[in-house]
């Protein structure tokens, strides 16, 4: 058996399962091999491939805070065959783990900068994780906002977090859903439309994107009528990366492949991809 | 080292391959039904006279090959590496499709490190080659330079009432004495193909092109079968799959060869497809042979072999399309 196959899954402890909304949940997970996990290092943006056993294998996108070391957080919405059968473990349950894979976001280019995080749906999952970080490490950055809309507020994701950081003087939170929604203060709406409702300065500020594809070139078009130039505009830009490697051959965008070179890329990268429809 | 064969020989020389203990022996042949591919002679007629419709990429990347085996225990996890260790020898293969493995061998043997699932079985094959004496009507390999073969252990070129033989490296395992020493250079063979593709700065070309309305004329035509996918000898997009088998309590984790033509090649979860369009998908096909390849490894991964001008239903050709847009 090599152990270096790239291939190879390696085993690892599900220490926790949190119900986020009606359709998603945050696995904490642990490596079975403590060293493993010792060695377990990633920037927010990072994915993981994930194989549930007899079910196959997906790539998942990290949600914890990257300075939190032992153990770390998938979120998982219920979409498909696998994602099915992941909702259906328990805490002490088995999963395989390969990675994690990619380029995420340079949190240590953010330095001294005001940060604005914008989240569409389970987008956040990522740009979550980059937040974490961000609130761990308050002192080194400048103003922080975070504007996350989703379909109702029923599908907020981290609730228990954002009621707290909605609270908290760290940072400016807004929220918005399509649908009306009880219990929380949001705007009905696209999570877009507080990108022009939201006062933060343009000067000295990078911006940190993920969400469905039509969300992410109204942000950058917004962004940059704010004076947000694209070199400092930082989206994931999730395809289907199946193996995590480049090699399968399923997440390229013209010559990059976005488990490689990518999933997170500045707008200035992504400008210089081809546009397919 | 070099030998000679008389061709009359050729049965008798297959024949001693085919008795060796451990070892499957393919060739070239002609099925029942008129479709040629590689197999066991037991399986067809030798079929010498052109290239194979279906190549022999299947002894290297498989359509379908399995990687593990897993056990789920209480508290493990039981994994077992499925390596395919069965000895091959694959004989006459032609110099375009010596070209698709060397492709193969940079970009998963040394481009992204070994992949060991390849690796076992190129290490576990003797490669045959079997130089043409004519170019096929769909054939353009002159254009591209693999008209001349490499990365063999052995070289079979015709050569009036003989084959002359070169011998490289593990290839010395299969010399036989049916074979006689010879002095003699190679013979040199000119190929006439009628199909041509200038590759002169063709990823600036394509680049520049990237939305010429050819990809959307060619695009309207194309049925988005993946004929073109399967039968190109280069084509080793997989998606991995894992299922139990009836009856059983282990799992298997395959992988499976997967084609850009299709639609749900670029599906993610909530049903979005990044390639909708047709004419994008077979722009992806055709530039990722031309264009992106030689951007991440430096070479193109065409091969000219023009099987996917033979197999296509609707008369696609990528010599044309190329043709096109460098505005001939």
């Amino acid at each position: 058996m090599d152990l270096n196959n790239e291939f190879r899954p390696e085993p690892a402890v599900i220490t926790k399962v949190i119900i986020e909304s009606p359709n998603t949940k945050t696995f904490s997970i642990q490596y079975k091999d403590k060293g493993l996990q010792k060695k377990f290092f990633f920037l927010p943006g990072k994915f993981v491939s994930v194989s549930v056993f007899g079910y196959g294998e997906m790539p998942v996108s990290i949600s914890s805070s990257p300075y939190k070391t032992d153990s770390f957080n998938l979120t998982v919405m219920d979409v498909g065959k696998i994602t099915h059968a992941m909702h259906q473990l328990k805490k002490g349950d088995l999963i395989g783990v390969r990675g994690p894979f990619g380029k995420g976001y340079p949190l240590n280019r953010f330095r001294k900068k005001n940060v604005v995080v914008i989240a569409g749906g389970c987008g956040f999952a990522p740009v979550g994780s980059g937040l974490r970080g961000l609130l761990q490490k308050r002192e080194h950055f400048g103003d922080l906002y975070l504007l996350y809309g989703a379909g109702s507020a029923e599908e907020f994701l981290f609730k228990n977090d954002l009621k707290k950081w909605q609270e908290s003087k760290n940072i400016t939170v807004k929220l918005a859903a399509d649908k009306k929604s009880k219990g929380w203060l949001c705007h009905d709406g696209f999570v877009t439309d507080l990108i022009t409702k939201t006062k933060f300065p343009a000067k000295n500020t990078v911006a940190m994107i993920c969400g469905p594809p039509v969300m992410i070139d109204t942000a950058i078009a917004k962004l940059n009528k704010k004076g947000i130039k694209d070199e400092n505009i930082f989206i994931s830009m999730e395809r289907l990366m199946h193996c995590g490697v480049g090699k399968c051959g399923h997440c390229n965008i013209g010559k990059s492949y976005m488990c490689v070179q990518g999933p997170v890329l500045s707008a200035k990268e992504l400008k210089e991809l081809p546009r397919e429809k | 080292m070099q030998f000679i064969l008389p061709k009359k020989d050729l049965g008798k020389y297959l024949d001693e391959l085919g008795m060796k203990k451990g070892t499957e022996l393919f060739a070239p042949l002609m099925k029942q039904g008129g479709a040629t591919s590689f197999g066991k002679l037991s399986e067809g007629e030798l079929f010498l006279e052109s290239n194979t419709i279906f190549s022999p990429k299947k002894f290297f990347v498989p359509h379908k090959e399995e990687l593990f085996e897993f056990e789920l225990k209480k508290n493990s996890v039981g994994i077992k590496e499925m390596i395919d260790k069965q000895k091959r020898i694959i004989f006459g293969i032609r110099p375009c499709d010596l070209h698709a493995i060397k492709y193969l061998d940079h970009l998963l043997l040394e481009f992204f490190g070994k992949d060991n699932f390849y690796g076992e079985r190129r290490k576990n094959s003797y490669i045959i080659g079997l130089e043409c004496t004519r170019a096929g009507k769909n054939c353009f390999c002159t254009s591209l330079g693999t008209n001349t073969a490499e990365n063999y252990d052995l070289l079979f070129v015709e050569f009036g009432k003989n084959y002359w033989i070169d011998v490289k490296g593990k290839g010395e395992d299969l010399i036989s004495k049916l074979f006689k020493k010879t002095s003699s250079q190679k013979p040199k063979i000119k190929l006439n193909c009628k199909k041509k593709v200038n590759t002169k700065n063709i990823a600036e070309l394509t680049d520049k092109n990237f939305d010429h309305k050819i990809w959307e004329k060619m695009g309207e035509k194309c049925l988005s079968c993946a004929q073109c996918t399967a039968a190109c000898p280069t084509c080793n997009c997989f998606f991995i799959t894992e299922s139990v088998p009836f009856g059983k309590s282990k799992s298997l984790r395959r992988r499976e060869l997967d084609y850009c033509h299709l639609p749900r090649f670029t599906e993610v979860a909530g049903n979005h497809v990044f390639r909708k369009e047709r004419s994008s998908r077979l722009r992806q096909f055709i530039l990722h042979k031309f264009n992106y390849t030689q951007e991440r490894q430096g070479m193109i991964s065409c091969i000219g072999c023009g099987r996917c001008i033979s197999e296509c239903p609707v008369g696609i050709d990528l010599t044309e399309i190329l043709g096109e847009i460098r505005g001939k």
